[in-house]
């Protein structure tokens, strides 16, 4: 009873939309049969978070989200004694959550926290699957079902921000990228509403700015950024505006990067 | 009015109407860095209206007062290609008694020139799949000549070093327009076919049918660029004249805009048959070159004569299409079809990369003795002058030479870096602090339940960041000129101090924390700014290093602007946390081309602000005891001083930096 109102609230009861770029779905499909820790990689925006939610959907088990920091510490992730008017009382931190009950756990965004903090997920990710709880006393013995995934953007991470070896050597990893052109407009007009003809104007842009990355660019526009200009564009607003507003202002300030883009978005959209 | 050598030559040869023009010409709009310019203006506007040196004299001033040398030579053209054989109304246009002048003038205050689209264009390029079409500038040779029409020849696009307002500069962004066709060519049209015999207007006719039929096609693929172009076909057939050059427009607008409507004949039926192919489909180009040879014929027959020498393509923003044919060598003298579409001779600027342009883009390993070209301000104008300054970067040692086996010098002992240069930093807490911003949660839990259990409770229950050294990269800029040669004291000179203080800094960095490079500078006029570079960051300073400091020796003179920009360049390229720029100089910036004393320090104030804006702190040292004056502009009255004792230098510039870094 307990378990099932603490655990309840993580399951994902409606299908999240995802559309498969390639065999990733069957490939974490395999990777859970093994309970292998898995490492998502690609650029912000492609739809990491959003294929784990499917995933854990399909999987039919809850998924415990962290959004990780660097001020996040190890009792963020396993828990830590607070006090009520009786004394103090343990409450179990996200990390622990999934371990006891079996959920997926999903740290996104992973190099942001600090390595030391990292390292205390070493001996659920190997045969042992254990946590130890050493405030606590408390050796968790991972629930069969508890899955550890992690995800991190390869491209803005600094030299300072990396995984350890020793991290990264326990995680089998996934790569994503932005879809296919013909997939990222289905996504696109799934998500916004826009036609197709106009889903596919603004992939097509996407992939004239993501040229530039490298070159002028940190990033090109990503697909979040497409669903967003969409949606302005369903809501009545000028195509060009909403692409100006959501897709090229965003991602720089500089004046004569942002010509460029405007010339992408009106080689598509017109003057 | 300015005594140099060169200026006395293009004196000389100056109408004296002009002459007495630019003397009378009021102290703002005199301006040393352009004069160059606006002399070789004035020369090439004699020879393509001779007689008319007057007329333009007597305004000179209104015009240089709103428009700026380039504006001045577009509103010149305007006027030549309005009047090209009416001398006596290009005369009134000159004295701005024409209304076109005044029209003109004001359209040219903010023309259209290249410069300032490169760099968006050149992201344009790579967006667009073309990362290593590079783009560049050419110039119209003389005043008289044809309007320019981009070129793509290998690997190159020229685009037109400026678009007149007349040519429709000023219906849109044309030159967005000639890469997008230009673009389109590469990606959909044969390129060099042999052209045979084809007769020039036969060429000229096929290519017209090739730039409808690429665009058609690059439509389908980026559905806006109709619109883009559709700005610049403003050709219309109201009067129905039946010279190649209207036909030729109006046949180009009906292909592009469904909607025209022109009563001539010719004009309709190329409209018919290019809209019957088009239907088949697009890819095909030999099926359209039938229907050029079709209306090629019954322009012949029509007995339209064609001038080659006087067709450009319109809408300007087509290329010369040179990049569609491939002329047979041996053909005929007396057709000579080169002429007709290659006589805007490809000729590429300056070769050397924009540093400012590899500022931007990604940073790239400098090889020995490359140049760059740098801006310069020109304070009186108010003007950012491109490409003004060139600067020789050169290694000081042979490139080749193995650096690896230099070890770093010991430190010396308490002139290092201290770790005063801190920086806060959340990554490092700082837990059971007795303060700090937050709660450590654990110690607060812990104190808690000392209370209950009636022990004395540990009070320090709070965290906060802590602070961490932070990794700068210093770059030592010496100056080299003549003028360090002075002797300070018996035989020690300026430049020995120079040597001494840079040598004693190399071995204080902590090459654990801080990057040094060390560069010195001389300059020979704007086109001469010897920069060279002693010691590079990724270096350790060792024997081989302080011997090639030793040997320096000084020369020349001080232009600081295009130093400082270069030093800045290299700056850029370091990740560091904190970026410094010391300055050692004896005196102020100076050159033998520039008369002007405020000209380069105003150029070196411009310089230094805008490497404050990229996070490169400047420090300037001088040995000038009169130096406040100019080093209080140049940096600003904080990032400067006088060191008053040259021998003392050394141990100033250490304090300095200490300084600095701890900012």
């Amino acid at each position: 009873m307990l378990m099932n109102e603490l655990i309840q609230p993580y399951y994902i009861l409606s299908q999240p939309y995802y559309l498969s770029a390639r065999n990733e779905i069957e490939l974490f499909e395999a990777a859970y049969r093994l309970r292998m820790p898995l490492v998502l990689k690609g650029p912000t925006g492609c739809g990491k978070t959003r294929f784990m939610e499917h995933m854990a959907w399909r999987l039919q088990r809850p998924l415990i989200t962290v959004a990780c920091n660097e001020d996040m510490t190890a009792s963020d992730l396993v828990g830590r004694f607070l006090l009520d008017a009786n004394g103090t009382v343990w409450q179990d931190g996200p990390l622990t959550i999934a371990a006891r009950y079996g959920a997926i756990c999903y740290l996104d965004e992973v190099v942001e926290a600090r390595q030391d903090t990292t390292v205390i997920i070493h001996p659920l990710t190997d045969n042992r699957r254990t946590l130890p709880l050493d405030k606590r006393g408390e050796l968790i013995h991972a629930h069969p079902d508890f899955q550890l995934v992690v995800s991190y953007n390869p491209g803005y991470q600094s030299l300072t921000k990396d995984l350890k070896q020793s991290t990264k050597q326990r995680f089998g990893a996934l790569d994503f990228d932005y879809p296919e052109e013909k997939v990222e407009t289905n996504i696109v007009a799934h998500e916004s509403g826009v036609a197709t003809e106009i889903a596919n104007k603004l992939v097509r842009v996407a992939h004239r700015s993501r040229a530039l990355r490298g070159r002028g660019l940190e990033e090109g526009i990503s697909t979040r950024m497409l669903i967003h200009a969409g949606a302005l564009i369903h809501a009545g607003v000028y195509a060009r505006e909403a692409c100006r507003l959501a897709m090229a202002r965003p991602i720089t300030d500089d004046p004569d990067m942002l010509s460029a883009l405007d010339g992408f978005i009106d080689a598509y959209f017109g003057i | 009015m300015r005594t140099s050598g060169s200026e006395s030559v293009a004196a000389s040869s100056l109408h004296p109407a002009l002459l007495d023009a630019l003397s009378a010409l009021p102290p703002k709009l005199r301006n040393p860095a352009a004069e160059e310019e606006l002399r070789a203006l004035l020369k090439d506007v004699a020879q393509a209206a001779p007689g008319l040196e007057p007329a333009l004299g007597s305004r000179l001033g209104i015009l240089l007062d709103s428009l700026d040398v380039g504006g001045l030579r577009r509103w010149i053209l305007t006027g030549i290609r309005l009047y090209a054989n009416h001398p006596g109304k290009l005369a009134s246009f000159f004295r701005l008694e024409d209304s076109a002048a005044a029209q003109s003038m004001v359209a040219e205050a903010k023309g259209t020139c290249f410069e300032h689209a490169r760099q968006s264009l050149q992201y344009l390029t790579t967006g667009f799949g073309q990362p290593n079409l590079s783009l560049a500038a050419h110039r119209l040779r003389s005043l008289n000549a044809m309007p320019l029409r981009p070129v793509i020849s290998q690997g190159t696009l020229l685009l037109p070093d400026h678009y007149l307002a007349s040519d429709g500069a000023k219906l849109g962004n044309i030159y967005r327009a000639a890469l997008a066709h230009a673009l389109a060519h590469l990606r959909y049209s044969p390129s060099h076919q042999p052209a045979g015999k084809k007769k020039p207007l036969l060429i000229a006719v096929l290519s017209l049918i090739e730039d409808a039929r690429a665009e058609r096609l690059a439509i389908q693929h980026f559905p806006g660029l109709r619109s883009l172009w559709g700005c610049f076909h403003t050709a219309h057939g109201e009067n129905n004249e039946l010279t190649f050059n209207s036909l030729a427009a109006r046949l180009s607008r009906a292909l592009h805009d469904p909607d025209y409507q022109d009563q001539n004949h010719w004009v309709n039926k190329g409209r018919e048959l290019f809209e019957a192919e088009a239907a088949l489909g697009l890819d095909d180009p030999s099926r359209f070159a039938e229907i050029g040879k079709i209306l090629g014929n019954d322009l012949g027959q029509m007995r339209v004569r064609f001038v080659q020498d006087l067709y450009a393509v319109q809408p300007p923003y087509r290329d010369d299409n040179g990049f569609l044919w491939k002329f047979d060598q041996d053909a005929p003298p007396d057709t000579p079809p080169e002429e007709s579409l290659s006589h805007f001779s490809v000729q590429i600027e300056a070769t050397d990369q924009e540093a400012e342009t590899a500022m931007n883009v990604s940073p790239i390993q400098l090889p020995p003795g490359q140049r760059f070209t740098y801006p310069e301000w020109d304070y009186r104008e108010n003007l950012l002058r491109h490409a003004w300054a060139t600067v020789h970067d050169s290694l000081a040692r042979d490139p080749t030479e193995r650096v690896a086996n230099s070890s770093q010098r010991s430190l010396v002992r308490g002139l290092s870096l201290d770790t005063r240069s801190c920086t806060l930093d959340r990554a490092i807490r700082l837990r059971r602090q007795l303060e700090g911003e937050t709660l450590d949660l654990n110690a607060a839990v812990e104190n808690r339940i000392g209370w209950r259990v009636r022990v004395t409770p540990d009070p320090r229950i709070f965290q906060r960041p802590g602070k961490r050294r932070r990794h700068a990269s210093i770059l030592l800029l010496i100056d080299l000129s003549e003028s360090t040669n002075d002797r300070v004291k018996g035989f020690t000179s300026i430049l020995d101090v120079e040597k001494q203080a840079a040598d004693l800094l190399s071995q204080s960095i902590d090459a654990d924390y801080d990057r040094l490079a060390i560069d010195c500078f001389r300059s020979d006029g704007r086109e001469k700014v010897h920069y060279l570079r002693l010691k590079e960051f990724d270096e350790p300073y060792g024997d081989p290093q302080r011997k090639l400091l030793m040997q320096q020796q000084g020369s020349l003179s001080t232009r600081m602007g295009a130093a400082l920009r270069h030093a800045g360049f290299r700056l850029c390229q370091q990740r560091t946390e904190k970026r410094i720029l010391l300055l050692v100089t004896d005196g102020e910036p100076s050159d033998v081309d520039v008369v002007d004393k405020d000209y380069l320090v105003e150029d070196a104030r411009h310089a230094v602000h805008n490497l404050n804006t990229k996070g490169i702190t400047v420090f300037g040292l001088t040995l000038d005891k009169s130096a406040g004056s100019y080093m209080k502009k140049i940096t600003g009255a904080r990032n400067y001083i006088v060191v008053d004792n040259a021998l003392s230098l050394p141990v100033q510039l250490m304090r300095t930096l200490t300084q600095i870094a701890a900012r």
